[in-house]
């Protein structure tokens, strides 16, 4: 008999778990660390987390699943011409704005012409030359000017707006407005302070997991973790220091959450600048650094170490086959720059060009990265060994970015000897390769290191035209062997991205590979 | 008096035109801020159509002109950062502000005043020598640890205030809970001005109090009977006041500008930090907004101690 009333207290127990389970959580708050201002498309601040934010209110054609492909979201379907240059969709039925409008192919057109009108920093670009097509309400045809191997991860990047709303807009740049189709309204903003949004219960894609969501903006890194820690928030959309991870991993009420990051940190040189014209010297210099080393004591072992091709060893576009740098002894790259021409002629122990001029060079970083400074530092001491003296400069983020990337123009030129640079997480996402390394400034616009390689340019061009992702896949592990060789720059590494949560609260996050756990699929399941 | 007030003028619009200058001045493009992270995904074309945008293609002295005409109009842009005209942006920001700045000078100026007082008057005791060493060990502490360390203990330990915020995000209450839920968040952030500041009007008072009472009329004043805390309150105070309100005045001015550093540790919104945030941003309309309502306030209270002064003191005359 008590035998029974222990199996029924068990079976009883295990239904209310379960039943917590299955159940919407009441309330999650979010701290975010800035303004994310009206939170439309126009007025969203950030690219991390604010784009994220912005589709939980707005949806896009596509959206790409937690290994970062794409796949219908607001389409149900998609098809692509052999050719790769018409993309023809058909519409999910009976979605509905947030306000109760029907969502149609007439809001994508209206969406999308809004973009090529009204210039956005983000979703202008990759519209350029796109005409789009409404045969019926359901249906949405994209003409592209030439095929894209990556405008699946436009349509998936490009939030719909309502056209009913928006075309009575005086200016869309500041216009304010919470209605979308996303998982949530937008129901609340005290500026500076905080936004609050509702689950929309009518989701097509199934309630959200949370029913509100509150975004508290908290400034300040050592506040936000305290506020946690504190249980005064439940997560937050900072990523965690290595150092911290420890402090909350021993806690019972605190989850941490981590995975690949995307976001690269790198050394650059400057390709137009003696003696890193000569990709030997280069890759001595690779050889001199101990990329394994530079993970474990700068970033504790919490991130991945840096491919030669750039491409992320997560990312679909990494190709297997690549190489890490050669390792070299001391005794090798001393020997490899006697070779070369490079001696230390007048026995100070800097060795110097042919034409008398000392190895010494300014290695710049932005100060208040304290992990940037210390890779800085430990470059700065591999290649001192070999007679090579980097004196590192940590300079306010601005002025290095206004040396080595003058006005956000690569076709301005470049003031610098060496630096560390990183690039976000979007230049990983769609392997925007044409950018970094094509030698025309107009085509290569994060090449910011000035580095020409003819053949390499002819692959660029060709991947960036292919509609075949085979194809693509292709010529970026070619293109991923050539950069890898020439060393034009060097990946040291990529951060992970470490999440701290209270699973009390909210427990359902899921990690998007690269991009981390705030987004919408951490909200909605499907 | 117009004399006065034509050198008030030209104050004002030299610092117009410095406000102007200084931002652009400084190394580096508001562009990555009106843009972001994204700034890795725009073309150069989109570039040139943002910066026309905000008429930052145009020569300076042609900016400059469309800022003055903006400004006789009452119109002071919109801000990058916010997407807002500036004028609202800075309004709803002020009350906080005013909420948490006001509150600390004038806790801080009233103790400053009473213990100052006290001490100058039992000079050289115990008493003095504790409130002097305090205040100057408060004084010395950087308020964002002062700060760190009240959330560590009063929200963190005893959990009886808030960490962060004006109010509670989450919960919409109204009246006397709306009151007291913007009390609890003012608090620990007063607390920390409050003990930081406390020192400037602490050892003025002290020491004019200490000036005061070694005159020939407070001896007067005691000879002919009076007692102690009449000597203390009815003569030594009122003249021992005057560099207080010097002292009081000034930081009256620069109320608007908020407090930076106590609002970013506790993630108040208030005027400081935006303006913090707008230089780090390059956002030239707003800090050519906030610069000007800081100009303005403490202008404002330069006139206003000019006319009180010959109030309390006559022997000013403006």
């Amino acid at each position: 008999m008590r035998v029974f009333k222990i199996v029924a207290f068990l079976l009883v127990l295990s239904g209310l778990m379960l039943f917590t389970a299955t159940a919407q959580a009441p309330l999650v708050r979010l701290a975010i660390p800035t303004t994310e201002r009206a939170l439309t498309p126009y007025t969203y601040n950030t690219g991390f987390p604010g784009w994220y934010l912005l589709m939980l209110v707005y949806d896009a054609l596509m959206v790409t699943d937690l290994d970062g492909v794409p796949r219908p979201w607001l389409a149900e379907s998609v098809r692509v011409s052999p050719d790769g240059t018409v993309w023809t969709l058909t519409l999910r039925p009976n979605i509905r704005w947030h306000d109760g409008q029907p969502f149609t192919s007439a809001d994508v057109k209206f969406s999308y012409e809004l973009y090529q009108r009204v210039t956005h920093p983000r979703f202008s670009g990759p519209l350029r030359g796109v005409t789009v097509e409404t045969p019926d309400a359901r249906t949405v045809v994209l003409r592209l000017s030439a095929p894209s191997p990556i405008f699946d991860l436009t349509l998936a990047d490009t939030p719909i707006v309502p056209k009913h709303i928006w075309e009575k807009a005086p200016d869309p740049k500041t216009f304010e407005s919470p209605v979308g189709t996303g998982p949530y309204k937008l129901v609340q903003i005290v500026p500076d302070q905080f936004y609050r949004l509702e689950a929309n219960a009518d989701y097509f894609a199934g309630k959200p997991a949370v029913q509100a969501l509150v975004l508290p903006i908290i400034r300040d890194a050592t506040a936000t973790f305290t506020a946690l820690q504190a249980g005064q928030i439940d997560a937050a959309t900072r990523t965690l220091t290595p150092e911290l991870v420890a402090q909350f991993q021993g806690r019972p009420d605190i989850k941490v959450l981590s995975g690949p990051g995307f976001v690269s940190t790198l050394l650059l040189f400057n390709n137009e600048r003696a003696p890193f014209t000569d990709p030997r010297v280069r890759r001595v210099i690779a050889g001199a650094i101990d990329f394994n080393e530079l993970v474990r004591t700068i970033l504790l072992g919490l991130g991945t170490v840096g491919s030669p091709g750039f491409i992320h060893p997560s990312s679909p576009w990494y190709n297997q086959a690549l190489q890490s740098y050669a390792r070299l002894t001391p005794e090798q790259a001393n020997r490899a720059l006697d070779e070369l021409g490079y001696k230390d002629t007048n026995g100070d122990g800097v060795r110097e060009s042919s034409d008398g001029k000392p190895l010494r060079f300014e290695l710049l970083t932005r100060s208040g990265d304290p992990v940037r400074i210390r890779a800085a530092e430990l470059i700065a001491q591999a290649v001192k060994p070999l007679g090579i003296v980097f004196d590192v400069r940590a300079l306010d983020s601005d002025t290095v970015a206004q040396r080595v990337w003058p006005d956000f123009d690569a076709c301005k030129g470049r003031n610098y000897d060496l630096a560390i640079w990183g690039w976000s997480a979007p230049v990983m996402t769609q392997a925007n390769v044409r950018g970094l390394f094509h030698s025309d400034c107009k085509l290569g616009t994060l090449n910011v290191v000035g580095y020409a390689n003819k053949t390499l340019d002819g692959l660029l061009d060709r991947q960036a035209q292919t509609a075949n992702r085979e194809e693509r896949k292709r010529l970026l592990d070619e293109i991923q062997k050539i950069v890898a060789d020439d060393a034009p720059f060097l990946t040291l590494f990529y951060p992970d991205l470490i999440f701290a949560v209270r699973p009390a609260a909210y427990d359902g996050w899921a990690f998007l590979k690269g991009e981390g756990i705030i987004h919408k699929l951490s909200f909605v399941k499907r | 008096m117009t004399v006065k007030l034509a050198s008030y003028a030209l104050v004002l619009l030299l610092a117009i035109t410095l406000n102007f200058l200084l931002p652009r001045l400084m190394p580096g493009t508001p562009l990555r801020f009106f843009v972001g992270d994204d700034v890795a995904l725009l073309s150069q074309e989109s570039i040139q159509e943002l910066m026309a945008q905000h008429g930052l293609d145009k020569p300076l002295w042609e900016q400059y002109l469309r800022y003055l005409w903006q400004l006789a109009q009452g119109d002071l842009g919109y801000s990058y950062q916010e997407r807002q005209p500036v004028l609202t942006v800075l309004l709803e920001r002020l009350p906080w502000t005013l909420l948490l700045t006001g509150t600390a000078l004038l806790l801080s100026t009233t103790i400053g005043i009473v213990v100052g007082a006290l001490a100058a008057w039992r000079y050289g005791s115990a008493f003095d020598a504790l409130a002097l060493s305090l205040f100057v060990l408060l004084d010395s502490m950087p308020s964002f640890w002062l700060g760190m360390i009240l959330i560590a203990l009063f929200a963190v330990q005893l959990g009886w205030f808030p960490i962060f915020g004006a109010q509670t995000p989450w919960a919409s209450l109204t009246g006397w809970e709306y009151l007291l839920d913007i009390l609890k968040h003012l608090a620990l952030p007063v607390l920390t001005l409050t003990l930081t500041t406390i020192s400037g009007a602490f050892l003025v008072m002290r020491s004019a109090m200490l000036g005061v009472l070694g005159e020939d009329y407070i001896r007067t004043a005691r000879s002919k009977g009076v007692s102690e805390f009449g000597v203390l309150y009815r003569h030594a105070l009122r003249n021992g006041l005057l560099p207080v309100t010097t002292v009081f005045m000034i930081n009256l001015g620069f109320l608007v500008s908020g407090a930076t550093v106590v609002e970013t540790v506790f993630s108040y919104p208030g005027l400081g930090r935006l303006l913090y945030e707008a230089v780090l941003q390059r956002d030239y309309p707003l800090m050519q907004g906030a610069f000007l309502l800081i100009t303005l306030s403490v202008l404002a209270a330069n006139l206003v101690a000019d006319l009180l002064y010959s109030r309390i003191d006559p022997r000013v005359r403006v």
